[in-house]
């Protein structure tokens, strides 16, 4: 500890951004707070640079009418298209929902969603769990991060450890209560910066927080590992390997980078931060601190008014995606449709079957979960859905995404978000409303395509053909039973999509790409808060409580994820997890590791 | 010496649940959520049976009370899990059945074994890990053990006897759903009897010390016969016969998949 | 990112930025051009850019082995001579180890 003294004032000074930026995204790593709200961010969050993708969208924005969402602004003279579109398809949902039960394909779709479903669910485990086991190792090899100190955040006014039982507790509330205010002011901020478009201070703050939690922290790590290890390290290599590890997180992170890099590196940031609070947080503190975010995110996510929410609408209703580097995604799929000179035609079979993809797609999409849904409410859960897509990507968008298994990526593309001569029209939420064109972007996207096409068109189309294939057959079924069954209520979708199909043109003629990123993202902010509660359940040297916290939490993730399909809107991750997660913590240390010490030290098993 | 102990013991404990893990469930996400959560209902039965324990203050320190207690409370909550399962397992299968697409692995719900030895790895990987994992912790030093009194075979046991009950627990599943399924209520009582049998057993290892280690063997030889006896009953239940074991033997692909 | 779903011309910008950061002492950034890009640059039927690429490849792929040398002798002679050099060798400590028995 020897410098510590001179470190601390810089942490604590690194710290206030670090807090505040937190508090502003939802996902973002650093943001350990507020974020974590930021579980909710909408599946749709990260759709890089590409343009929205025509039907889908109009999907979106049908459920969108819904008065929550008046923004939507698609382009006017789409618009019109676009709204029919909806009512067709509003309209035909509850018909397909009644032929259901005899089509065996559609439940098919059923089906395979929930083998998606799980197959997402495991790819949000396996990174949760990385990051739990990074910081439980950190926090049982090295002491640094549990040992006694005396130092604190500057949040966190009152560090009694002598005190009463008594005088702790209402110490260690009062201290939550300070940083739920910060991460409140934070977050309305943050929301104002947003509201009034000043991108370029929200990226300013993003980048100078990620600076300081790769630089700053990786170095405080670095000298702990070296520490606690016993091994003699030099400046020259150490500078060079924390300036190595900070750039490159830099460009993953903010730029672009390999899929795997940019995860790598977002666990890790949300690693560090976790043992972060661990360290600098007050014993009861963590605690109090862990059960205020749960009701925080509840309210921020949930209420009306709340302001993730709000953040997430109006992210939404920009068609951007909220601050996208900053949310860990599992996998991306991009589908692409290219028109380039020579394939025309091809390419607008292509595009065909896109549509015809699309809107299965979105067929399957409450499709999935249908079981759940009665008639009556799919509408309305549309509606929901539009309002926002949770963290986890909805489940039953899934279906493309696995079908080109070969998961793209690419974590939101913070390049774009940066080019703000036009940030608005290079962030099209894939997810959210909107046959929107647009038209610079679709041109700046479409570049020579032409050579480069081969590969990547053979690769598309593959995809296409493929998920057609499926779809197609899935398909036909709903719309031959639904002309007949649901006569008056809507065009057959055929109709529909011959309408909507006038309504891409930009898309089709003009080389255009149309990308969709699937994929499932969860908020920093909950990587960092279950890491946190895993990781201070483990400080006491009892493997058992870390094991049942571990369970627990996934299974509180697990039961998100299940809610989450079946209301298919913005929910918080946070409560569920964290609610068992503390409830096992407590119990097993105190009930389940009496009993389990006695059993292991006489041997005897149950 | 002590790391070396740590590290066998823990091959012991767990080399083969994870080679059982890997090679069967890894690659099936449904299968990974259905070990978590039978997991979990285990974690709960633990903590149900640690309050009756905790409430039962003067039977605290006679072990007897609450493992009894503890052997029904995780029997019924394997059934609720049962209930559980089958419940969404029977959703499941209606659509499964129909469908022609390759990647949906409609063997899970269509073959309801697997799902019952998914769960009852579930239970018994938790339960093992319970029982084992601060053991190890201790194992790996600094110190060890013998200088109190107590026997040198410690850990060894203790590793021994907790893949025992990991793989018990893993036979019981398959018996215990399939008798649940047919409703054949006396199957389901030798399950709870073989549990109870189990933890009795462990019982007498209280009675070991340095100089006394043959007493192990006492909880352990049972303790395998026993593991050998579920092992073959579940077999059996899994619709095994002498003739596919001996066709499972010839080396074909895909041998690792349960069919 | 995934490279298949980006245009090749930026990819050639994508590669080249990371090669010329690399100059920056950031042999990292090499050698995540060089595995992140190999694919495109050899393996990949042919392209108009791909030379290019290829050409960044290979200079992030020798310059990041060039710093790996770099690197590995000096923290050889850095942990061999670290006590001959006295209190200069102390001075470039990051972390000093204490004893062992």
């Amino acid at each position: 500890m020897n410098y510590q003294g001179v470190t601390f004032p810089i942490l604590l000074m690194e710290l206030h951004p670090f807090l505040q930026i937190s508090s502003m995204n939802t996902g973002d790593p650093l943001a350990s707070d507020p974020r974590e709200g930021s579980p909710t961010e909408r599946t749709g969050l990260m759709s890089g640079n590409q343009t929205s993708n025509t039907d889908r969208p109009s999907y979106r924005s049908s459920a969108s009418d819904s008065p929550t969402m008046p923004e939507t602004s698609v382009n006017a003279n789409e618009t019109a298209v676009v709204g029919d579109s909806n009512s067709n398809r509003r309209s035909r949902r509850p018909r397909e929902e009644r032929t259901r039960p005899d089509s065996a394909s559609a439940s098919t779709g059923e089906d395979e969603e929930l083998m998606y479903g799980a197959k997402h669910v495991i790819m949000l485990f396996v990174p949760v769990t990385l990051c739990m086991m990074v910081v439980v190792a950190t926090m049982s090899s090295i002491t640094f991060y549990t040992q006694e100190q005396n130092t604190y955040f500057v949040y966190t006014p009152f560090q009694d450890q002598e005190a009463p039982t008594g005088t702790k507790l209402w110490q260690s509330f009062a201290n939550a209560g300070i940083i739920l205010c910060a991460v409140i002011v934070m977050t309305i901020v943050l929301l104002m910066l947003y509201k009034y478009r000043c991108y370029k201070v929200i990226n300013g703050w993003l980048i100078v927080s990620s600076v300081m939690m790769l630089f700053f922290f990786s170095y405080m790590y670095l000298e702990q590992v070296m520490r606690a290890y016993n091994s003699p390290l030099d400046y020259i290599t150490a500078s060079l390997i924390v300036w190595n590890f900070g750039m490159g997180g830099l460009f993953c992170i903010h730029w672009k980078g390999p899929l795997l890099l940019q995860q790598a590196y977002l666990i890790i940031i949300s690693a560090l931060v976790a043992l972060t609070f661990i360290r600098y947080l007050p014993d009861w503190t963590v605690w109090t601190v862990l059960g205020v975010m749960v009701v925080w995110d509840l309210v921020a996510v949930l209420c009306p008014k709340g302001p993730l929410r709000v953040l997430v609408e109006t992210a939404q209703s920009r068609n951007e995606p909220i601050f996208p580097a900053l949310i860990y995604s599992s996998a991306m799929v991009w589908i692409v449709t290219m028109a380039d000179d020579g394939g025309r035609s091809k390419k607008k079979k292509k595009q065909e079957t896109k549509d015809t993809d699309n809107n299965a797609d979105e067929e399957d999409d409450d499709g999935g979960f249908k079981e759940h849904m009665a008639n009556g409410i799919s509408g309305h859960s549309l509606e929901d859905s539009v309002a926002a897509r949770s963290a986890f990507q909805a489940l039953g968008d899934m279906t493309q995404a696995q079908k080109d298994s070969s998961v793209h990526s690419s974590c939101v593309d913070p390049l774009s978000y940066y080019e703000k001569s036009e940030p608005q029209t290079n962030l099209a939420f894939s997810e959210s409303n909107g046959n929107i064109q647009d038209e610079p972007t679709m041109q700046r996207q479409a570049v020579p395509e032409g050579a480069v096409g081969g590969a990547v068109a053979a690769d598309e189309s593959d995809v296409s053909v493929r998920s057609a294939k499926k779809k197609q057959k899935k398909r036909a079924r709903p719309t031959g039973e639904g002309a007949s069954a649901a006569g008056g209520e809507g065009e057959p979708s055929g109709g529909e999509q011959q309408r909507e199909r006038p309504a891409v043109p930009g898309a089709s003629d003009d080389a255009s790409e149309m990308e969709e990123e699937r994929g499932i993202k969860l908020g920093l902010g909950d990587f960092i808060f279950y890491s946190v509660l895993v990781g201070k359940a483990s400080s006491n040297g009892d493997w058992n409580t870390t094991l049942a916290c571990f369970v627990a939490i996934l299974i509180g993730l697990c039961c998100t994820l299940l809610l989450l399909a079946m209301f298919r809107k913005a929910l918080p991750a946070l409560p569920i997890s964290l609610t068992f997660g503390l409830v096992f913590n407590f119990a097993t240390s105190a009930l389940v590791q009496p009993f389990m010490d006695k059993l292991n030290s006489e041997q005897v098993y149950i | 010496m002590t790391v070396m102990e740590f590290f066998g013991c823990t091959f012991i404990t767990f080399g083969p649940p994870f080679a059982l893990f890997l090679f069967t469930i890894a690659r099936d996400p449904m299968r990974v959520i259905v070990l978590m959560a039978s997991g979990f209902f285990w974690l709960c039965a633990l903590l149900m049976s640690s309050i009756v324990w905790f409430a039962m203050v003067p039977l605290r320190d006679h072990l007897a009370f609450g493992v009894v207690c503890s052997v029904l409370l995780q029997e019924i909550f394997r059934f609720l899990f049962y209930k559980i399962l089958r419940k969404a397992n029977d959703g499941l299968l209606a659509v499964s059945q129909q469908t022609t697409e390759q990647h949906v692995t409609p063997k899970d719900f269509s073959n309801r074994h697997i799902m019952a030895y998914v769960s009852g790895l579930g239970f018994g990987v938790i339960a093992g890990t319970f029982s084992i994992v601060n053991v190890l912790a201790d194992m790996s030093g600094p110190g060890t053990i013998g200088i109190e009194g107590d026997s040198k075979y410690f850990f060894l046991t203790s590793a021994c006897l907790s893949l025992c009950i990991i793989l018990l627990h893993m036979c019981w599943g398959v018996i215990f759903f399939s008798a649940l399924d047919k409703k054949q209520w006396i199957r389901v009582g030798m399950v709870v009897t073989a549990h109870m049998l189990f933890a009795c057993l462990s019982l007498v290892n209280q009675a070991s010390s340095s100089d006394n280690s043959e007493v192990y063997l006492g909880s352990l030889i049972p303790s395998y016969l026993l593991l050998f006896g579920s092992g073959v009953a579940a077999f059996l239940t899994a619709g095994g016969s002498l003739v596919n074991l001996k066709a499972a033997l010839i080396c074909r692909r895909g041998r690792y998949e349960i069919e | 990112m995934d490279l298949r779903r980006v245009k090749n011309a930026e990819k050639l910008v994508m590669c080249r930025r990371y090669y010329l950061a690399g100059f920056f002492a950031l042999p990292f950034l090499w050698i995540v051009n060089s595995v992140w890009f190999f694919q495109e640059a050899f393996r990949k039927p042919q392209y108009t850019e791909q030379a290019e690429i290829k050409t960044y490849v290979i200079r992030s792929f020798i310059g990041s082995v060039i710093w790996l040398a770099i690197v590995i002798v000096w923290v050889t002679i850095f942990q061999l001579k670290r006590v001959d050099w006295g209190s200069t060798g102390d001075a470039l400590l990051f972390s000093i180890p204490h004893g062992s028995a």
